[in-house]
């Protein structure tokens, strides 16, 4: 006597293939990273939008054509900028009460734009570390103002 | 007479198909997905340790290279131009920040000359393209 086989099923059972779809979709959604661009943001004076400021309450930063860069009228090598800036907005190790200090940037035509940038960065960074709002200018250097 | 018996309808929703539906997207938005694709031009950018992120909605981009050329969608263009392409790209969407992408060993003149044009056709909101250092 012989027992008949029974026949298996040959179908391939698919109600998961929509869940292994939605998975790699949600995988790739979640750990796709669109680069977020890095910068240091500035708002431009509007033109004819002048403000009379107290001359006290004005830091000359100065960067000339070889890349000197003097923080007012004193030489300073790029990485003191920020100490000599902190040094500017406080008084005895305590942010100065009346601090109105703006600092205004003129930077040779014929500097390099990197180290602007730099010297930028370093004086965004000393108002960083005092935590209060940034106040620095950048005003064009005519040519007839070379030093 | 015998009465016939109704079938019993089966319950189950049919779920072949939805892989098929999922694959179907993940296709579509592969394929509409259109990244950036302006070039610009070859640059060394500056790096600064206040860098920030911007975000990635409205930006419009100013390459300066560092022997003075300026582009705007991949077209040279003189520096005079520089504030009125923007300036109406800022019509169109008030939010723009137009993102300055200059080579490190550009002059600062030519940046300057970009500043004073860019402000002069009301373009404010500007950010210093930079990479980020530690």
């Amino acid at each position: 006597m012989r027992k008949q086989r029974r026949k298996e099923t040959s179908t391939i059972p698919t109600a998961s293939t929509g869940d292994i779809a939605f998975l790699l979709l949600v995988f790739f959604m979640t750990t796709t990273i669109f680069n977020n661009e890095l910068g240091l943001q500035i708002v431009l004076p509007e033109k004819g939008e002048t403000v009379k400021v107290k001359s006290s309450s004005i830091a000359h930063v100065y960067i000339s054509r070889e890349g000197v860069i003097k923080v007012e009228d004193i030489v300073t090598p790029l990485d003191q900028v920020e100490d000599k800036a902190i040094e500017l907005l406080t008084q005895n190790g305590s942010i100065k009460a009346d601090t109105n200090l703006i600092f205004s940037m003129k930077t040779s035509r014929f500097c390099k734009y990197g180290l602007m940038i730099n010297t930028f960065d370093k004086l965004k960074k000393a108002f960083a570390q005092l935590n209060i709002p940034e106040k620095i200018s950048l005003k064009p250097s005519p040519i007839e103002d070379e030093f | 007479m015998e009465i016939k018996r109704v079938e019993k309808a089966s319950l189950e929703i049919p779920t072949a198909s939805t892989g098929d539906i999922a694959f179907l997207l993940i296709v579509f938005f592969m394929v509409t997905t259109v990244f950036r694709t302006e070039t610009g031009l070859k640059i060394n950018l500056p790096s600064a340790e206040r860098s920030k992120k911007i975000p990635n909605k409205g930006i419009a981009h100013i390459w300066v290279g560092e022997d003075a050329v300026i582009s705007i969608d991949d077209n040279i263009i003189p520096v005079s131009y520089v504030g009125i392409l923007q300036s109406r790209k800022v019509f169109e969407n008030p939010a723009l920040i137009t993102s300055i992408q200059a080579d490190k060993n550009a002059n600062y003149g030519i940046i300057n000359d970009v500043f004073d044009n860019l402000a002069e056709n009301k373009v404010l909101r500007v950010s210093l393209a930079t990479l980020k250092s530690d």
